[in-house]
């Protein structure tokens, strides 16, 4: 199948025409051809251009990212021969930098896959071009989160002690411990996670397979990871079903693990951790710096690689509009959070807030002053629809999030029950540098991803675009979406 | 079979596993997660008696040894002297053992004295060196320092010190001993380091007394207090402390009471005035002849608790209620520490102490306030025997002897010197130019486990034994109510390269040609225990010499039966009254004038003492009880002081007295007088291993050659100091946290 | 048998449990360095002193109230308090931590891979991390106690009772036909301790000196709002 005239005509991608004449057959009345719309061709040079055209100053970036992963990866060799003391952890602090990028990277991927799964089943049409990218984020950044534990346990070489392996001792893992469930809901999500994305990725791959000049390096993978898709009537039914019901499974993994990841907090007698809270409260804030980080993601693919067509503003508006709505409710939680522990005046616990706006107040007023600069900020239609600034929130929050997953893990452990061993802890710079590397590892897993596999979910859009069309109203047209199913 | 088969044969199999399994998975899950014997397959050992040696108080201990090791100290619980309690410092003494640091090999000195130039060479090379100038020095001027005057190493030292013709064997140590002794001959008539049974008091008094830390016997006294506490089920004793510093000792005490430095001589005269007045309204006097009542009248009638209080800033009502305290809760006593002895006016303000337990022990008995058991007496005559067998007069401890050697010294009017296990350089007052004067001794031989200060000055360093691999005997120090003899054996093979000091000296002196009828040290530890036989009033009768020998190593030692209803003193001398018209309390005086502006409270802590164990990381990563520090010395300043001179944690301080310098980093303290600064004795060596040198400031630079009155020790309680920032800041190692540690609350305590 | 009965069961003889007399305690630390000597506990020298990285499983804490000359002073000798109910056993994800039918936490140094949460979720703050790999000098490691481990780096660590003296005593008990003696086993501490503020023994003997002891009317436990079942007893000091 060297060509596209080698495929049998009745296995060939459906051209623009045929969906749209289903959609027609669906009864969408079809009005003139759109200014918006993008023929096929056009759409896939757009999409899939960044897989195949590379500039220099990718290669300098992804270098440098390279380096940073590098060095990163050298200090945690440093970490594994020297021990854990590398770090600035202590007694009673054992937990510190690694847990609290731990959480915040869990949540950064909690709103990839997630909203995908959410906006798939609400069917919301501005979906379409931001699915890749977030279903990708999600996938990465839990690869860089599942890292963490890893680099923070103390024996890295009996790990595997942790998974439930067959043993002379008959020894299970400890399943009433909140890492034991935690492993697993990880191991889950990331599996599914993946499996989404691929899912989604098939159709693309397939395009891009085609799309591939016959003597590029990639043709060979893409033939392979294709798994043979033609686009048939079949292939696509199919394709919808798993689309729709891992959408659904999704949508029920996503909350529980950050509950989960919750719980390793929430299930110590620690104070200040030890609320019921924390599950929706670690929920929705993984959401809400989920959402930030698609945001960011989004503008920054949208500069790189001129999707400016794919990924209009509107996208980037609708997001911002759950991004506002999660950062009221993130409000909230952290607000309901406060007063409950202040009002309960439980005297260790105030101990720590007051620990925490001495020792930490610079933190926590960044932390704080963010958040509610955002909300503001959003508030604004002009913010909500320029991407520079929806950008510079984007980056803003995640920053403030990760501020807050080190307020919750850190002052805490300084400060906790037996007051004789109150102490100070700044992560050192071993713990910094893998930590700055972990998003240097993020980042270049997203642009590898970029180069081998197509960004922008071309299927989908060629799907909404054969969907929508303009209706003419008297002389105005406006422009109407219709679903293929419905 | 196709694929289809297979996988729901593969399903069934699985599923029947699964069922099987999940009936049991609690039973087995739960005990496997317990491995048998807890993983833990103990080892056998055995306990040798032996004596602790790493203070001079002589605690018993039983050396767990595991296939030759020497692995564990533990107390040895019949012993009198620690009844099974061992502090930090003999815990450390496995560490001391096998410091990679001890020497293994003899010395001899190759560079200029002071450089730290030596060469290795042969033991036996070493005590030649040794002999040939014990040949040459008799009647030339030889001396010896120890750092104990009690025990088998003492006594043959002592020997052949007398054979050179000399009578200079000096144990130098700032514990005010000659001044404790010197105020006992007064009280009692018996030259004596005092002892104080706390054990069944009902009331104690600490007048500046860190018994429980610095005293003459810390895990003795230790033992006694938590007796005194809780021993008796009815009755908790009561304890307070009278002082300039809150040490370990009196944060254990009931009640502090600050005083002015200098002034608990007048505090003890006041109190004997109040106890005497409230002992007469009571009729309690009535057993006591007039004449000698109307004497104690006149001498203590100017020392009225307004007059006290003045000098004291004690308060009057304190001290009345203090006086009161001490006859409602008989048996009572005050125990003068430091802050009485080692201040300008130490002897008299001792007498004054002693004066006061006197006069409430006539009381007691008079009144029959005691209950069973009474206070015992303690046998001094037959302890001043024991102490014969060794034969270094109790006069070695006093100041004099070894200001002499040092003055002889430094004139080069000596031409051996000898030094036995201390580092004098180290643990005397700068002033006193000790390094200096041993550089100019004719030749210096040092017996020592390790290099030191003091080695520097060595012609020969002669690797001595630890005394976990010697043979030794000990007359415990001083009496604890009962007569001591403690000994002490290998517990492990000696180490290759080391000698044991005795025999180094026997071997050397038997050189020289000087006749000293033993072989070795063992041997004089078996004649001593054979010569002591006859004494052991309390071992079965049968025993032969070989049987008492056994008896002894056994036990590690003799002491009679613990039970004191069952002991029969052979010498319980009457209530002596000490001549209260000879006290007269002087005003206490200052090295330092008025650019002085605070007082210098040096001590001793726990864990480190003068320094003679400070190489050890046990005891160095240990962090100090009051103040949690390790690592490094400090000097404490009060909060308020230190927010009025503007110094926080860690600034590095200059130290200054009228004699010398030094520097610190400051510790925040809240336990200390607002115009007193407080340091800890025992760092600051200048050699003394990687872990010791140069760690922490030496007080002893400060203090100077400042005598007291009616002493020659330095009273190093009297300086005043001046201090100033130095700008510069040091990390501190400290436990605890500056504001965690006022949060005890938490624990609800 | 679930979790909750295997935990509770009384059908062992044994509940060791120790009492600490605050009323005598002085504060001397003698404690600390018998357990350094019996345990294997290294030291870690002074830099990592100052990170908070030392391994003494009992330590002295000192807690001020009030300022000079008006101040109290209270010690607190902290050690594993041995809770029935322990935070730091189920949250350990590979059992390196259980709970022995003799009512000890007991830890399995070769399970513990270093996560680290049993420190966490300890309120005592008296678990310890081996941050590095612990190093004897030589000769010093000829001191090192024979019947316990020297842990590796990376490895969870904390009182045990002086697990291998309550087994040598178990031992000597068993092959005498008899039960264990009060007072036959010492840890390491509670020999050592100067005033005798410490005493251990097994807590179900009622005629045993601790549980005599822990009838007294000063009985405290540390953070027993948390409902830990601590077996580590202090007796209030004051009068």
């Amino acid at each position: 199948m060297s060509s596209r005239e080698d495929i049998p005509a009745d296995e060939r991608l459906p051209a623009v025409e045929t969906v749209r004449g289903q959609a027609l057959d669906a009864g969408i009345q079809a009005g003139k051809e759109s200014d918006f719309s993008i023929s096929e061709d056009r759409l896939n040079d757009i999409s899939l251009r960044p897989m195949f055209y590379t500039t220099k100053t990718y290669y300098v970036l992804t270098i440098i990212l390279a380096l940073i992963v590098a060095w990163g990866a050298a200090c945690w060799g440093y970490q594994i021969v020297m021990g854990m003391g590398v770090t600035d952890l202590r007694h009673p602090v054992f937990w510190g930098l690694y847990i609290s990028a731990f959480v915040f990277w869990v949540g950064v991927s909690h709103s990839g896959t997630m909203v995908s799964s959410i906006l798939r089943l609400s069917k919301a049409n501005w979906r379409r071009p931001i699915l890749r990218g977030a279903e990708a984020m999600t996938v990465f950044s839990l690869l860089v989160a599942g890292l963490f534990p890893v680099i923070h346990v103390g024996r890295l070489w009996r790990i595997y002690y942790m998974f439930p392996l067959p043993n002379q001792r008959e020894l299970w893992v400890n399943f009433r411990s909140p890492l034991a469930w935690d492993m697993a809901a990880i191991f889950v999500y990331l599996t599914s996670a993946f499996i989404f994305l691929f899912v989604g990725l098939l159709p693309d791959i397939a395009l891009a397979r085609d799309y591939c000049p016959a003597k590029n390096w990639r043709k060979g993978y893409l033939k392979f990871l294709a798994l043979g898709w033609r686009g048939s009537h079949r292939q696509w039914i199919v394709y919808e079903k798993v689309s729709l019901y891992l959408a659904i499974f999704i949508l029920m993994i996503a909350p529980s693990v950050h509950t989960i990841v919750s719980w390793d907090f929430a299930m110590s007698i620690t104070p200040n951790w030890h609320t019921s809270i924390f599950g929706p409260y670690f929920v929705v804030g993984a959401i809400y710096s989920g959402i930030a980080g698609v945001i960011t993601l989004m503008v920054t693919l949208r500069w790189i690689f001129n999707l400016d067509e794919i990924i209009r503003v509107t996208h980037l508006t609708n997001l911002s509009k759950v991004l506002l709505l999660m950062s009221i409710m993130w409000g909230y939680f952290y607000f309901t959070e406060f007063i409950t522990s202040w009002y309960g005046n439980n005297p260790t616990e105030t101990a720590i807030w007051r620990w925490q706006t001495d020792r930490f107040g610079p933190m926590l007023f960044t932390m704080l002053g963010i958040n509610i600069f955002s909300i503001a900020a959003l508030a604004f239609d002009s913010v909500r629809k320029s991407p520079g600034k929806l950008f510079v929130i984007g980056i803003l929050v995640n920053v403030a999030m990760f501020i807050e997953r080190y307020l919750i893990v850190v002052p805490v452990l300084t400060h906790r029950d037996n007051p004789f061993t109150w102490t100070d802890y700044i992560p050192s710079f071993v713990e910094s540098s893998i930590a700055v590397a972990a998003m240097a590892w993020f980042l270049l897993l997203y642009a590898l991803f970029v180069k081998i596999l197509p960004i922008v979910t071309v299927s989908d859009i060629r799907e909404g675009n054969a969907l929508s069309c303009d209706m003419a109203f008297g002389n105005r047209h406006i422009r109407v979406h219709g679903d293929a199913e419905e | 079979m196709d694929r289809r088969t297979f996988m729901k044969l593969g399903g069934a199999v699985a599923a029947a596993g699964m069922t099987g399994a999940c009936g049991q998975a609690a039973q087995k899950i739960i005990p496997y997660a317990i491995p048998p014997n807890d993983g833990v397959n103990p080892v056998e050992g055995w306990f040798y008696s032996t004596t602790c040696r790493m203070c001079d108080a002589g605690c018993g201990i039983m050396v767990r040894t595991v296939e030759g090791r020497a692995k564990k100290v533990e107390g040895n619980p019949d012993h009198p002297i620690n009844r099974g309690g061992v502090c930090a410092r003999g815990q450390a003494a496995v560490q001391q053992y096998y410091h990679p640091e001890r020497l293994k090999t003899a010395l001899k000195r190759t560079g200029a004295k002071g450089n730290n130039s030596f060469t290795p060479i042969p033991i036996d090379e070493a005590l030649n060196l040794l002999a040939e100038r014990m040949k040459t020095a008799r009647g030339k001027g030889s001396f010896v320092i120890a750092s104990d005057a009690n025990d088998v190493t003492s006594a043959i030292a002592w020997k052949i010190l007398g054979v050179l013709g000399s009578t200079d064997f000096a144990v130098p140590a700032l514990n005010g001993r000659e001044k404790h002794v010197r105020s006992m001959a007064f009280a009692k008539g018996l030259g004596t380091l005092p002892y104080y049974d706390i054990s069944q008091l009902g009331f104690l008094l600490l007048l500046g007394a860190d018994i429980l830390e610095s005293g003459f016997s810390p895990v003795h006294y230790a033992g006694a207090y938590g007796e005194m506490r809780r021993g008796n089920p009815v009755r908790r004793g009561r304890m307070v402390y009278v002082g300039r510093r809150m040490s370990m000792t009196a944060a254990s005490a009931d009640r502090f009471i600050a005083a002015n430095p200098g002034s608990l001589g007048f505090l003890s005269m006041g109190l004997s005035h109040e106890v005497f007045r409230i002992a007469g309204d009571n009729g309690l006097l009535k057993k006591i002849p007039v004449s000698l009542k109307e004497k104690w009248k006149s001498a203590l009638g100017d020392y009225t608790p307004q007059m006290v209080m003045e000098k004291t800033a004690v308060p009057a009502k304190v001290i009345t209620g203090l006086a009161r305290e001490l006859l409602e809760q008989m048996p009572s006593q005050a125990i003068p520490g430091d802050d009485v002895v080692c201040h300008s006016n130490g002897v008299d303000s001792l007498n004054a102490a002693a004066f006061l337990n006197a006069l409430l022990k006539q009381i007691a008995r008079d009144g029959n306030l005691l209950k069973k058991p009474d206070l015992p007496e303690e046998d001094i005559s037959f302890y001043l025997r024991m102490k014969g067998f060794i034969g270094v007069p109790e006069a070695s401890h006093d100041y004099a002897v070894f200001r002499k050697i040092l003055r002889q010294s430094a004139k080069g009017q000596t031409a051996l010197g000898m030094i036995i296990d201390a580092n004098p350089v180290h643990t005397a007052p700068r002033s006193l130019k000790t390094a200096e004067a041993l550089a100019k001794t004719g030749f210096l031989a040092c017996f020592s486990s390790f290099l030191n200060d003091t080695t520097r000055f060595a012609d020969v360093v002669i690797p001595a034994a630890h005394f976990l691999e010697s043979w030794s005997a000990q007359i415990g120090d001083y009496p604890v109510g009962l007569p001591v003899l403690s000994t002490i054996q290998p517990v492990v093979k000696p180490a290759v390269g080391v000698i044991q000091t005795g025999d180094a000296l026997i071997q050397a002196a038997s050189k020289a040609g000087i006749k000293l009828d033993v072989k070795n040290q063992e041997e004089v530890v078996k004649s001593l225990v054979k010569r002591f036989r006859p004494e052991m009033y309390s071992i079965p009768r049968k025993l032969d010499a070989n049987g008492v020998w056994e008896y002894c190593l056994r036990n590690g030692g003799w002491w009679p039966e613990p039970d004191k209803s069952k002991l029969s003193p052979r010498y319980v001398p009457p209530v002596q009254m000490p001549a209260v018209e000879k006290i007269k309390i002087a005003n206490p005086k200052y090295a330092g004038g008025k650019d002085y502006g605070f007082n210098l409270h040096l001590y001793k802590t726990v864990n480190m003492g003068y320094g003679e164990a400070v190489n050890l990381p046990w005891l160095l990563e240990m962090p100090e009880p009051m103040t949690t520090l390790s690592w490094d010395s400090w000097v404490e300043i009060n909060p308020k002081t230190a927010v009025k001179l503007g110094i926080d944690n860690g600034d590095v301080l200059k130290i200054e007295s009228p004699f010398g310098s030094v520097e610190a980093p400051a510790f925040i303290y809240p336990g200390i007088a607002p115009n007193t600064v407080a340091m800890p004795f025992g760092w600051g060596h200048e050699s003394f291993g990687r872990h010791a040198s140069g760690r922490g400031a030496n007080p002893m630079a400060l203090l100077g050659d400042f005598p007291a009155e009616n002493s020659d020790e330095p009273a190093w309680r009297a300086v005043k100091v001046k201090i100033g920032k130095t700008g510069k800041k040091r990390k501190m190692v400290r436990e605890g946290n500056p504001e965690g540690e006022y949060e005890a609350e938490v624990f609800q305590l | 048998m679930t979790l909750k009965s295997f935990n509770d069961k009384h059908d062992n003889d044994y509940h060791w449990a120790m009492v600490i007399d605050l009323d005598c305690c002085d504060g001397c630390g003698a404690c600390t360095i018998a357990c350094q000597a019996e345990n294997n506990v290294p030291t870690v020298g002074e830099e990592r002193a100052y990170d908070k990285r030392t391994m003494s499983w009992l330590r002295i804490e000192r807690y001020f109230e009030g300022e000079w000359p008006n101040l109290r002073v209270v010690f607190l000798p902290m050690l594993c308090q041995q809770c029935d109910k322990a935070p730091c056993e189920p949250v350990c994800p590979v059992f390196a931590t259980y709970h022995n039918p003799e009512g000890l936490n007991v830890m399995v140094y070769n399970r513990c891979i270093g996560t680290r949460f049993c420190g966490n979720n300890c309120p005592f703050g008296v678990r310890k991390f081996n941050w590095f790999k612990n190093r004897w000098e030589e000769p010093l490691e000829q001191q090192l106690n024979p019947d316990i481990s020297v842990r590796e780096k990376g490895v969870m660590e904390k009182c045990t009772f002086c697990m291998q003296r309550i087994r040598r005593g178990k031992d000597h008990a068993k092959d005498e036909g008899r039960e264990v003696r009060d007072g036959e086993i010492i840890p390491a501490c509670a020999q050592t301790c100067p005033t005798k503020a410490i005493t251990f023994g097994n807590i179900r003997d009622s005629k045993s000196k601790v549980a005599e002891l822990a009838k007294s009317k000063r009985r405290h436990h540390l953070l027993e709002e948390h409902g830990l079942e601590t077996h580590v007893i202090y007796l209030k000091g004051g009068e």
